[in-house]
């Protein structure tokens, strides 16, 4: 049974990721993941191997946005869907990341993770994603990067980007 | 010096730990102090809403904690952002850490003027 035009798009771009984790391309290693979003991130499993220490690596999450997906007629034999995708890079910082008396976080991990955000962000333009060259990249919205809320109340880093694809299908 | 009502309370509150509490053990700076009695003031899940899509899920307990048993080292403390609380929940091992229930809240405070015991809040972190 083929893949829907929409776990198409997701699984190229979580194998686009990986190639460039595979690669060495990024200035991290990480933990990728594709999902429906269909569980909450505990804060307790963001954390390190030991309570309070740094994890080892940020977490990238690869999810079709649901509500989002669209379809329009390109020619007389075919359709064009328009399918979103959101990529989020979470990662919870270290005790040793923020003071303890004022509560604010030291910018420079703050920093290597929104260089990760934006590597991770250029990787996708404007480039045909590895392994299906018919998703043609049409934007790219970063939604959100760093999340302050997250950073005040969590201590973690998160940020989110917004990708959109176009595909062609050919319809009898 | 702590005045007759908060004297008062402190002896009621003794009372409330023992019957109701749970027995909790603080860490600061690597060092893990001796089990306390705490009173589980209030718990529950908060779900932090990113985009819509992608959400992280933190456990909030809050604790009430007599201020003389809140030591590190046998040294009566302040509580702080990121003091360790170690509790077991139903057999299974927890951690909480100190903070802020939300940006607008202090991590901490106390129930009395005096001092007499603190309300720490925390999240879960393992």
């Amino acid at each position: 049974m083929p893949d829907a035009i929409a776990v198409q798009i997701t699984q190229a771009v979580t194998a686009h990721i990986q190639a460039a984790v595979t690669a060495g391309s990024l200035s991290q290693t990480i933990i990728l993941e594709r999902s429906y979003a269909d569980w909450h991130l505990e804060l307790a499993a963001a954390d390190g191997t030991e309570a309070g220490t740094e994890p080892e690596r940020p977490r990238v999450d690869v999810v079709l946005v649901t509500t989002a997906q669209e379809t329009e007629l390109i020619a007389r034999r075919a359709i064009g869907y328009s399918v979103q995708v959101d990529v989020a890079i979470r990662q919870r910082l270290g005790q040793e990341m923020q003071d303890s008396d004022t509560g604010r976080v030291d910018v420079t991990k703050v920093d290597e993770l929104m260089y990760l955000t934006q590597q991770i962000n250029e990787l996708c333009i404007p480039q045909r994603l590895t392994g299906l060259t018919d998703a043609v990249w049409e934007s790219t919205r970063i939604l959100v990067s760093p999340l302050v809320k997250h950073l005040r109340e969590l201590r973690q880093f998160t940020s989110v980007l917004r990708l959109t694809f176009r595909m062609p299908k050919a319809v009898s | 010096m702590t005045s007759r009502a908060d004297a008062h309370f402190a002896r009621v509150y003794d009372h409330e730990a023992l019957a109701f509490g749970s027995l909790v053990r603080i860490k600061r700076a690597g060092v893990l102090g001796e089990e306390v009695r705490a009173v589980v003031a209030d718990s529950g899940d908060t779900v932090a809403d990113e985009t819509g899509v992608v959400l992280t899920r933190a456990t909030n307990r809050s604790y009430e904690i007599a201020a003389a048993d809140y030591t590190v080292r046998d040294e009566e403390v302040e509580p702080r952002a990121g003091d360790l609380i170690y509790e077991t929940i139903n057999l299974v091992d927890a951690v909480f850490e100190v903070m802020p229930p939300s940006p607008v809240e202090p991590a901490w405070q106390r129930l009395e003027s005096d001092g007499v015991r603190w309300l720490v809040h925390a999240k879960r972190v393992r």
